[in-house]
């Protein structure tokens, strides 16, 4: 199982590397539109599919699993925060297969959209330009079943009896007292 | 069973899987889903989730979510934001409850770089509470007051809150922008004067601070301010200039952050790799809820619901007082479980149209709007600032104190909505100017 | 269970209406009872693929957004700009709506195999009224627009502007208003309904009439997923063809009556409006021309459509054909159904169409 998680971590670490590559390429692309435009009347073709189609899909689906690894995702604990240790475990054990399935669920729907995408190749027209869109189309079901995997795994790890220990996210406190 | 009844059936299991500690956005997504599929079968089921979550990722518009929040998080995170508060604290820490007040502030300076309630209140909360507990301030006033304070980052622009609403009500952005800052400034204004008040009453929660600053140190710690005024000034002046559009603005702004950060030289790797991280660890986790409460809003138009509970609306609606009070509630209520988002995209279908039909001004609307939801983020049960803010503190402060330090600002927040609605021109007088 | 129509945006939008009509005939003369839902069930994006999947029964479907999906039908609603260049004509919606339908319906089963491909059934298309020069300041010659920056909302619209030495910024339409009051774009090219719809009148100081023109009619007015419309009757699926050709008619006139509304709103206010002068005329027929080449070029390369050239000569000989079927239309919506009928409608095979 450790070497599951290992395989997992290692997933998870590559979306967040694609993930904080989009952001930066995103904050440029758009700035250098900007500049392009207003200050040499040269606007750049296709941004805004370049932004919605590429980065967005992949900003917003590929760190999904990344997020369930530091326990990121928004859940709500007022009435399970009552409960007796002993019920809170297997309840929250429990809960993870349902959880997988619903994320297998929309990683199906939407892997079956990205295959009709692709056997069409399809792509937008800007201006005089054609851009490839189809494979953004495939950034859903990597993003969702890969997130799937992961509450998989912390339901395999409730089974063994060897929860998961929760990871904290890379310390931000730390920095800003570092700062001072 | 009626269409209508097994909507409400299902949103029913909706609330038990989320008081489960399903993940919201999973639950979300689980309801209508198996809604869709009961109602009309596993092809329309499928094909909602075939067409929908795609479509709502990929938004140009959106893409303004996670620039703000760069922006925001780089700022915390390269000690641009700690300027801010450094400099209000050395100017008022003498007032009763200084240091708190300096916080509010500070969160109204930071509001103008980041997009999110979240992120204000967890900067904040970052910076300012340990400083207020070490000087003897009392838990529920030093927890109380940033959690409530990073309201104002949804309020003072950008707000990300704003920014889906006026594409969702068809509201242009900037002039939804510049209404937000008069609700913005008064709610600054309505917190300040509750830890003033509170402070004189009880000055045993705020110890005076007996640190003494000269007027050449208070003049000095104003250029502290001075990175996150030009890159406000920077961004809401390229706006308004007709450089960039609301959307763009959020990547210009990260980037003139990146580049204020490097001239401070106060940009290293690991700053700007956390700054990333917090991005897109935060945008992935709205964006999988807000997908969850898209396809959720499909499903309860499909069954019919909306149109019994915009009927009710309407029955409020003879009178303008009525409904306004009405509306007030629904959003109490909602924003009692559900995060602002969330509550928004599942109410805006269906207010909308009556809000059209009573002639609001869907300006205004928006506005008082994203003010009701923000309430939402610090009352209880779910009040997801106290709760960040309970992160930030860690085991030494309970929820429970939190939610007691924030009860005065809730007050203040009464007397702020109302003076909203009888008072519109404080939204609209500034957008009307603007034109 | 009632028929959805589903309408990806709000209720104030032209087309809401006539849908809503449409869904009406379908009740009282099909039993066929239908509601619309505007903006609150799919958006513009989402349409077509809830169609396809049975979201919905019935959408309001934008061609363009799916370029490759329905290149076949994307070929001549590129070819927009025919409509206001050669001979002249007094209501370009009517007649390019018309050429569009019976190119579609009875000219192409290339266009028939796509909607196959995408589980559904074209019924009819509608089309705007022009696009105009809403500009916050004047443009008037060819020369005006050299430098200029405007709002393209389609990819012809960008080339006439390079065309004209301008530059074409591309921003969505619930921007545009953004856009236009702080002047990151001088002017955008839209119809003049959007000054009302798109609330651009508080932006805009001058318009210019004669450019760039064309007319947006990439549309499929009422698409039926196909396995609902296989499940009616013949005399329903006929009833309904000829329903969605009034649907057509009637969508067409919404969409002059909100262009009205915007001229009169300009002329109250006091907007500067000029027609078109010699050299933008002269300018924007050249670059239709020449554009048309393009258009062929790239859907022969990219989108690999067959026989290209000779599916444009027939939209061609379509369009003046309707240009003159349309001359005496005037205010009769009425007039222009029964033409949609007769003309096309009552062409079409109703017991084959979508049935194969
Ligand atoms: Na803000
Ligand atoms: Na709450």
């Amino acid at each position: 199982m450790t070497l599951l998680k290992r395989i997992l971590d290692a997933a998870t670490n590559v979306t967040a590397v694609i993930a904080g590559l989009c952001i930066v390429v995103m904050m440029g692309h758009v700035t250098l539109d900007v500049v392009l435009r207003s200050f040499f009347g040269r606007p750049m073709t296709g941004t805004i599919v370049f932004v919605a189609n590429y980065y967005m899909v992949f900003l917003v689906c590929l760190p999904l699993a990344f997020v369930e690894r530091f326990d990121s995702h928004i859940s709500v604990e007022v009435l399970t925060e009552r409960f007796p240790a002993r019920v809170k475990h297997h309840l929250y054990g429990w809960t993870y297969p349902v959880t997988a399935l619903i994320f297998a669920v929309i990683g199906y729907a939407t892997w079956t959209e990205a295959m009709s995408k692709f056997a069409i190749r399809t792509f937008m027209i800007e201006k005089d330009m054609a851009i490839s869109i189809w494979f953004g189309y495939f950034a859903l079901p990597f993003g969702y079943a890969l997130l799937s995997l992961y509450v998989l795994l912390k339901f395999v790890a409730y089974l063994a009896g060897q929860p998961l220990t929760p990871e904290r996210l890379p310390g931000s406190e730390d920095l800003a007292v570092a700062h001072e | 069973m009626s269409d209508p009844q097994l909507g409400v059936l299902l949103i029913g299991v909706l609330l038990v899987l989320i008081a489960l500690r399903v993940p919201i956005g999973a639950a979300l997504v689980a309801v209508p889903f198996v809604g869709i599929w009961l109602l009309f079968g596993w092809r329309p089921a499928i094909g909602a989730l075939k067409v929908i979550p795609y479509n709502f990722a990929a938004s140009w518009q959106l893409s303004s979510v996670p620039m703000f929040l760069m922006m925001g998080f780089l700022a915390y995170h390269t000690g641009i934001t700690r300027g801010l508060f450094n400099a209000a604290r050395m100017w008022l820490a003498r007032l009763p409850g200084g240091l708190a007040v300096a916080s509010i502030f500070g969160a109204a300076g930071f509001a103008s770089v980041t997009g999110s309630s979240v992120a204000c209140a967890a900067a904040m909360g970052r910076i300012a509470v340990p400083e207020m507990t070490r000087q003897g301030y009392d838990d529920r006033l030093a927890t109380g007051t940033v959690a409530a304070a990073g309201t104002i980052g949804a309020l003072i622009p950008p707000s990300i809150l704003l920014i889906i609403y006026g594409i969702i009500a068809q509201v242009p952005i900037s002039p939804l922008f510049v209404g937000a800052v008069g609700a913005g400034l008064l709610t600054t204004v309505s917190y300040v004067l509750v830890v003033t008040i509170w402070a004189t009453v009880n000055p045993a929660i705020a110890p005076r601070v007996e640190e003494h600053y000269s007027w050449p140190d208070r003049l000095r710690v104003l250029i502290s301010v001075g990175p996150i005024l030009l890159l406000a000034l920077l961004v809401f002046g390229g706006l308004f200039a007709g450089i960039f559009t609301p959307t763009e603005a959020g990547a210009v702004g990260a980037v003139l952050c990146t580049l204020i950060a490097l001239f401070n030289r106060a940009l290293t790797w690991d700053r700007f790799r956390v700054s990333l991280i917090e991005t897109f660890t935060t945008t992935a986790a709205i964006f999988v809820i807000a997908i969850g409460a898209n396809l959720l809003g499909r499903f309860v138009t499909l069954t019919g619901a909306d149109d019994y509970i915009a009927a009710g609306v309407l029955g409020l609606a003879s009178n303008t007082a009525f409904l306004l009070a009405g509306i007030v509630l629904l959003y109490l209520v909602l924003g009692m479980f559900l995060d602002p988002l969330g509550a928004m995209l599942l109410t805006l279908p269906i207010l909308l149209p009556v809000a059209r039909e009573v002639g609001f001004d869907l300006l205004w609307f928006g506005v008082i709007l994203a003010k009701l939801l923000e309430i939402g983020m610090i009352t209880p049960p779910i009040g997801l600032n106290v709760f960040v803010i309970k992160n930030v503190v860690g085991d030494r402060i309970g929820v429970g104190r939190i939610f007691q330090g924030v009860t005065y600002f809730l007050l203040a927040d009464f007397v702020v909505v109302v003076l909203l609605m009888a008072f519109p021109a404080i939204v609209l007088f500034l957008p009307g100017l603007v034109e | 269970k009632d028929l959805r129509i589903a309408l990806g945006l709000p209720d104030i939008y032209a087309a809401y209406e006539p849908l809503v009509a449409f869904g009406k005939t379908l009740e009282t003369e099909l039993q066929l009872p239908a509601k619309v839902y505007a903006m609150s069930l799919l958006t513009l994006a989402e349409t077509a693929g809830g169609v396809r999947d049975g979201l919905t029964d019935i959408g309001f479907v934008v061609f363009p957004y799916h370029p490759v999906e329905f290149s076949e039908v994307n070929l001549p609603a590129n070819l927009s700009m025919l409509a206001t260049v050669g001979a002249p004509n007094a209501n370009p919606g009517a007649a390019m709506a018309g050429a569009m339908m019976e190119y579609t319906l009875l000219n192409c089963p290339d266009c028939l195999t796509q909607m196959k491909a995408n589980n559904q059934v074209y019924l009819s298309g509608t089309s705007t009224p022009p696009y105009r020069l809403l500009c916050s300041k004047p443009i008037v010659t060819a020369d005006n627009v050299t430098g200029a920056r405007l709002r393209a909302g389609a990819a012809n619209y960008a080339r006439w502007t390079d065309a004209l030495g301008g530059s074409a910024v591309t921003v969505p339409g619930n921007e545009t208003y953004d856009a236009m009051s702080q002047g990151v774009v001088d002017c955008t090219m839209s119809p003049l309904g959007d000054l009302i719809g798109g609330r651009y009148i508080d932006v805009t100081k001058n318009i210019n009439l004669g450019a760039p023109g064309g007319v947006f009619m990439g549309l499929g007015a009422a698409n039926v997923n196909r396995d609902v419309w296989q499940g009616l009757s013949a005399e329903q699926r006929a009833g309904m063809l000829k329903a969605a050709m009034t649907l057509s008619a009637d969508a067409v006139f919404a969409y002059l009556e909100d262009d009205a509304e915007g001229m009169a709103a300009a002329k109250e206010k006091g907007v500067e409006i000029a027609e078109g002068d010699e050299s933008l005329l002269k300018a924007t027929a050249d670059f239709v021309e020449k554009d048309v080449a393009t258009v062929a070029a790239q859907f022969t390369d990219q989108f690999k459509v067959q026989n290209v050239d000779q599916k444009i000569e027939t939209f061609r000989g379509l369009v003046d054909k309707w240009k003159g079927l349309t001359a005496d239309i005037g205010e009769d919506k009425a007039k222009l159904a029964d033409l949609y009928w007769t003309e096309i409608g009552s062409k079409v095979d109703a017991a084959t169409l979508g049935m194969d």
